[in-house]
């Protein structure tokens, strides 16, 4: 598994190339929502980051997600991808070199925003077992993006993730929530920067414990025609396992 | 014996004329070569409906968005940087006049959206920014204009990539833009047609010149643009290195930026043959998918610019502007098609040009070009001699300046029309190899620069007819020597000295006695008072 992750990780970095734009907001990039937005059909992108957790009593991990974006079918794009953690971890004892299962999704978007109405988009998304150290669960997220003030865009993700092998003691359903913020920079002379906001929920994995509060600032910039770097922080603010503050590198680019 | 061959050969050009003519003439339709007169009333009640066959996509809400042919090139138009940059300016200028537009800012369309968008052409930015994040609530409101608009961009930029390409041979270009062109055709339904489209007509409805009469300066900004658009392709398309297109893109950049923006006089939008007339002769449904595209913008500016159309009577206009353009009422058309009574379906084209549909008043042989006059697409600009501008026989030349590019017989022609023009000119010019063309780039008082440093030209001037045989460029000595042997019989021929770029440019041409001043039905159809309003 490792072998086949990293192997995926290091082809890609390979091909780099085409039209990744730092408008489109995907998951991950930095922050936790994405927009109502499918990439094109046809169009092939792909993700890497560098997640930086600093944890309490001063442990730090690190996380290395990511993904492969497809355009397979009209309004529909289809995701692989998986992440890598070595360090410190929020959850348990490890320390060494990881990799999660195989995360595999598909978003549909119904419909592109219109006047008065959301763009609005359902994504799936199973988490594969592996190892018996990452256990399978699955999410079902809509999302919904709207423009505010002309350029500003609100992005609402809001989904529940199914858990069936979540041990005693823990929730088998969780919810969760973001309420993103996108706000092009520089404008009206400036056009390869986007800022990026959010405030976050989600239910606790563990039964009777408190929801998992966050909030996250990032930026998206153009670097190149092909490709947009990003950057963002994240903290998590309750929850038994939270992680005070995340740093997060990006690079994006499509084939 | 000279004056025999000149009367032979002008002979033969005109039985071959005639002896062309005929056959074309009889399977035309009656009025064929008639300018066709067409009502252009204007206001509410020559309101005309929305069709009620629309094809289902004008009504989809979905994204729907494809993704570009995939290719090596793609991108190449960042090899010559300042072009590139010029071109992400103009997806900024055509947002932000869209966006202004539908969101109550039009009173400030010509002081303070004209200075933003002008700071941008000044400042272009390094990448190309996407247009619907530019004008949210124009995408908003015309998602499928804005599908129509982005697709042909994307076939704009993909061919520009191609042709600035440094890796794909220029037998590999002619073949990927042929490729390019089918693969937008075959991807969406939301193409527009590769038709020669009436512009009368198109320009000819309720709502048509109220964008440029209101807004002179924004409108001259779009013109400009599309002037650029279209000016690159036969720039491109023959320069074999970087350099060529370098050199090239200096004065063509210079213009634009300096002229072609901010031009407020043209009598109408620049015609992509206008500009590129090689690569509109040989991709005419590329040049006619972007002149008709070019049209969609003046129709939507109209539209957007007639405060007296409702919300609603936009919204019909707009999706009323698409239908003419793409494929949906022209199935089973094709060039030439003519029906007197239905300009809609007017695919007549310029004789010698298929890449252009006709304009106000125009006749398959004859039509009015802004700053040029009446004049034939098929003959020298010139010398007013039938043209064959294959690069396979080694003579022709296009001439760029004063914005304009004209289609002439022989190296001469090129010089002397040059000469005449003010400013400084680019002559594009075949050689006996179809591979190498010359390029010559003028400053103000004539010198010119070359892309082929042992260029040679040979000129024994006589009468026109025969031009393309007696003035020729070839890129060495060997090359003009090998012309004297093949034509060694030719008496006029004999005893031609070789001339230096030098020698050459510094030679004048008597004045043509086959030139001939087209004249037209109105000194300008475009003007009140010339018969064309």
């Amino acid at each position: 598994m490792r072998l086949i992750a990293l192997g995926l990780l290091l082809s890609a970095a390979a091909i780099a190339a085409a039209q990744t734009d730092h408008d489109n907001i995907d998951k991950g990039r930095p922050l936790s929502f994405e927009d109502a937005e499918p990439i094109a059909t046809g169009g092939m992108a792909y993700e890497f980051g560098l997640n930086v957790n600093f944890l309490r009593r001063g442990r730090v991990g690190f996380g290395i997600p990511f993904e492969l974006i497809w355009g397979g079918a009209r309004n529909t794009q289809f995701e692989i991808g998986a992440a890598g953690a070595f360090g410190n971890r929020a959850n348990s004892g490890r320390t060494g070199l990881d990799f999660s299962g195989f995360e595999v999704g598909v978003l549909h978007s119904f419909n592109r925003e219109l006047p008065g109405t959301p763009a609005m988009a359902l994504k799936f998304e199973a988490e594969l077992e592996n190892e018996g150290v990452y256990k399978t669960h699955y999410r079902v997220t809509g999302i919904a993006t709207k423009t505010i003030n002309q350029y500003d865009r609100l992005h609402l993700n809001a989904g529940v993730e199914f858990a069936p092998s979540a041990g005693a003691g823990e929730n088998k359903t969780r919810f969760a929530a973001v309420l993103g913020f996108t706000k092009p920079l520089g404008y009206p002379r400036q056009f390869d920067t986007t800022g990026l906001a959010e405030v976050s929920l989600r239910q606790a994995e563990r039964r009777g414990d408190a929801p998992i509060a966050g909030l996250g600032i990032g930026i998206r910039r153009q670097i190149s025609p092909r490709s947009v770097l990003d950057i963002g922080l994240q903290s998590e603010l309750s929850g038994r396992n939270r992680v005070p503050l995340r740093l997060i590198f990006g690079y994006s680019t499509s084939l | 014996m000279r004056t025999a061959t000149h009367k032979v050969m002008a002979a033969i050009w005109a039985g071959l004329a005639i002896g062309l003519a005929l056959p074309a003439a009889a399977q035309q339709h009656e009025g064929h070569n008639q300018p066709l007169k067409i009502n252009a009333p204007k206001g509410p009640q020559a309101l005309q409906p929305l069709p009620t066959n629309l094809p289902g996509w004008m009504n989809s809400r979905g994204y729907n968005e494809y993704f570009y042919k995939r290719g090596a090139y793609n991108f190449d138009i960042y090899n010559v940087d300042e072009m590139a940059r010029d071109f992400n300016a103009i997806a900024v200028g055509h947002s932000f006049a869209y966006e202004d537009l539908v969101t109550g800012k039009a009173a400030k369309l010509e002081t303070d959206t004209f200075n933003r968008i002008d700071w941008v052409l000044k400042h272009p930015p390094k990448n190309m920014p996407g247009e619907k994040f530019l004008s949210p609530t124009f995408a908003r409101k015309y998602g499928i204009l804005e599908h129509v608009f982005d697709w042909t961009h994307v076939l704009h930029a993909q061919t520009i990539d191609v042709l600035a390409s440094t890796d794909l041979t220029h037998e590999q270009k002619d073949k990927e833009i042929d490729a390019l062109w089918k693969f937008y055709k075959g991807t969406v339904p939301y193409t527009i047609s590769g038709l020669p489209l009436n512009m009368e007509m198109l320009d000819g409805q309720a709502y048509s010149g109220a964008f440029r009469e209101k807004y002179p300066k924004v409108n001259g900004l779009f013109w400009g643009y599309h002037w650029l658009q279209g000016a690159v392709y036969d720039m491109l398309w023959t320069s074999r290195s970087l350099s060529d297109a370098k050199s090239q893109y200096e004065l063509v950049g210079e213009r634009y930026r300096e002229v072609e923006l901010y031009k407020t006089n043209r009598d109408f939008m620049p015609m992509f043959a206008e500009t590129s007339p090689i690569f509109s002769r040989r991709f005419p449904e590329i040049a006619n998918a972007f002149d008709n595209l070019h049209m969609l913008h003046d129709m939507v500016n109209d539209i957007l610019a007639s405060d007296w159309l409702s919300d609603k009577q936009k919204d019909e206009q707009i999706k009323r502007a698409i239908y003419m353009v793409v494929d949906a009422p022209h199935v089973g058309e094709k060039a030439g098609d003519f029906n007197p009574n239905d300009p809609l379906h007017d695919h007549r084209f310029m004789d010698g040009q298929p890449g252009m549909g006709m304009m106000k008043m125009s006749t398959p042989q004859l039509m009015y070009m802004p700053e040029m006059g009446w004049m034939s697409m098929s003959e020298c600009h010139h010398c007013s001699m039938p043209m064959n501008n294959d690069p396979k026989r080694g003579s022709g030349a296009t001439i760029s300046a004063q914005g304009w590019t004209m289609e002439v017989r022989c190296a001469l022609c090129a010089r002397d029309m040059a000469a005449q023009t003010e400013g400084r000119a680019i002559i594009r010019a075949n050689t006996e190899d179809p591979n190498r063309p010359l390029i010559l780039i003028s400053d103000e008082e004539g010198n010119y620069t070359t892309n082929i440093k042992e260029v040679v030209f040979i000129e024994v001037e006589g009468p026109h007819p025969s031009c393309s045989s007696w003035s020729r460029a070839f890129t060495n000595r060997a090359a003009f020597d090998a012309y004297l042997q093949a034509n060694e019989d030719d008496e006029e021929l004999k005893g031609a000295k070789p001339l230096t770029l030098a020698e050459w440019s510094a030679k004048s041409g008597k004045e043509p006695e086959t030139y001939e001043k087209k004249q037209g039905p109105v000194p300008n159809p475009y003007k009140l008072g010339g018969g064309g309003k």
